[in-house]
C-alpha cells in the first residue's frame, strides 16, 4: 500500500484543482452575457409567478372537484332513470315492480304489453285442525 | 492570461434596475460571485461539465428571489445558501470523465490536462465526505477561506469548523491514498 499523502501532496493537488476552476475574466464576461440574455428573455414571456403558490392550486383542484361532482351527479340520476337501471342492477328474485299508475306528465297511463303483471292474491289454504294428543292408557 | 478580478471589471454593461433598496442587483453581483458559486458547485458535487449551467440557475433563482434578500447579510453567504439547494437537488453520479471536457486555455493545454487531472482526482477523493465534511472542506481548502468567514457562511461556531476540517483532511488524505494504490496497483 502506499504512504498517506503528505500535507504538501494534498496542497499541491487542491492548487492544481483550483487552478483548473478558475475563470477568465472573460468567461465571466459571456457568462454574464448569457444570464442577463436569459433574464430578458423571462421578462418577454410575462412575470414570473411561484409555481408553489397555494391559492392557485387550491383554486384548481376545487373546481375539478366541483365539475366532477356536477358530472357524476347527472351521470348518476340520468342512469336512476332510464329503464335498462331495472334489468341492470335490480335484484333478479325481487318481485317485478307495479306499473305506475301515472306517467311523468301528471295523466293516469294506460297499461302496456310490456307492463309486468301485478302480482294476484291466492287465497290461504284451510287451516288445519290442531292435533289432539293420544289418550293416555291406550297401547 | 489573468485570472478574473471584480474589482478590474468596472467597464459600464447593462444591468437590471433595483427595484428597491433592500433587494440585490443580482445582475450587478453575478460578476463579482459567479467565480465564487462556480467552484462551489463543482466542490458540492456538481458535474464540472454542468456546473456553469447550474450557476446561471442559481442567479436565476437569486434574481426571482431578490425580494426576500435580508440586507443584513452578505451576498455571498445567500447565493451560496440557494447554491446548495441546487446543488442538492442537480447532484448526480458522478462522472470523473467529463472534467476532461472541461475547456482548455489556448496558452497551455499540457497545463491544463494536468489540472483538470488533479480537479478529477480531488472531486473523487472527496466523494467520500459527507455533506457536512465537504462544505467545509471545499470553503477552506478549494476557496481558501478563513474559519471565522466560514462559520459565519454555514453559521456554525469556529470550533465546530476546525473540527470538522480536521476530520475531513483525514479522510481525504485516506480516499486519495486508497485511489492511488488502486490506481497503481492496477498497472495505470
Amino acid at each position: 500500500m502506499s504512504p498517506e499523502p503528505s500535507t504538501s501532496d494534498r496542497d499541491v493537488l487542491l492548487a492544481r484543482a483550483r487552478a483548473a476552476l478558475a475563470k477568465q475574466a472573460a468567461d465571466v464576461d459571456g457568462a454574464h452575457d448569457r444570464f442577463l440574455a436569459r433574464l430578458e428573455a423571462e421578462a418577454d414571456q410575462g412575470t414570473w409567478k411561484n409555481a408553489r403558490e397555494l391559492k392557485p392550486l387550491l383554486m384548481s383542484w376545487g373546481r375539478m372537484l366541483l365539475l366532477g361532482g356536477i358530472a357524476f351527479a347527472i351521470v348518476t340520476v340520468s342512469w336512476a332513470q332510464c329503464p335498462l337501471y331495472e334489468h341492470s342492477v335490480a335484484d333478479p328474485d325481487a318481485p317485478p315492480r307495479e306499473a305506475p299508475l301515472y306517467d311523468w306528465k301528471g295523466k293516469q297511463r294506460r297499461p302496456r304489453p310490456g307492463d309486468p303483471i301485478p302480482p294476484t292474491r291466492v287465497p290461504a289454504p284451510p287451516a288445519e285442525p290442531p292435533s289432539s294428543p293420544p289418550p293416555q292408557g291406550v297401547k | 492570461m489573468a485570472a478574473y478580478d471584480p474589482a478590474a471589471a468596472s467597464a459600464p454593461r447593462p444591468t437590471l434596475a433595483v427595484h428597491g433598496s433592500s433587494e440585490l442587483d443580482v445582475a450587478s453581483a453575478f460578476r463579482e460571485h459567479y467565480p465564487f458559486v462556480l467552484r462551489a458547485l463543482v466542490g458540492l458535487g456538481v458535474p464540472p461539465i454542468d456546473a456553469d449551467d447550474t450557476a446561471q440557475e442559481v442567479f436565476v433563482i437569486a434574481h426571482r428571489r431578490r425580494a426576500d434578500f435580508d440586507a443584513t447579510r452578505r451576498a455571498r453567504a445567500w447565493l451560496y445558501g440557494i447554491a446548495r439547494g441546487v446543488a442538492r437537488n442537480r447532484r448526480r453520479a458522478r462522472r470523473p470523465e467529463l472534467v476532461d471536457a472541461l475547456p482548455a486555455a489556448a496558452d497551455d493545454p499540457e497545463r491544463d490536462v494536468v489540472n483538470n487531472q488533479a480537479l478529477a482526482l480531488a472531486l473523487r477523493a472527496m466523494d467520500g465526505l459527507s455533506s457536512k465534511l465537504r462544505e467545509v472542506f471545499v470553503l477552506m481548502e478549494l476557496e481558501s477561506m478563513s474559519a471565522p468567514e466560514v462559520a459565519q457562511l454555514l453559521e456554525l461556531s469556529v470550533n465546530t469548523v476546525y473540527s470538522r476540517l480536521r476530520l475531513a483532511r483525514g479522510r481525504f488524505d485516506t480516499a486519495l491514498a486508497e485511489i492511488r494504490a488502486r490506481e497503481g496497483a492496477g498497472g495505470t
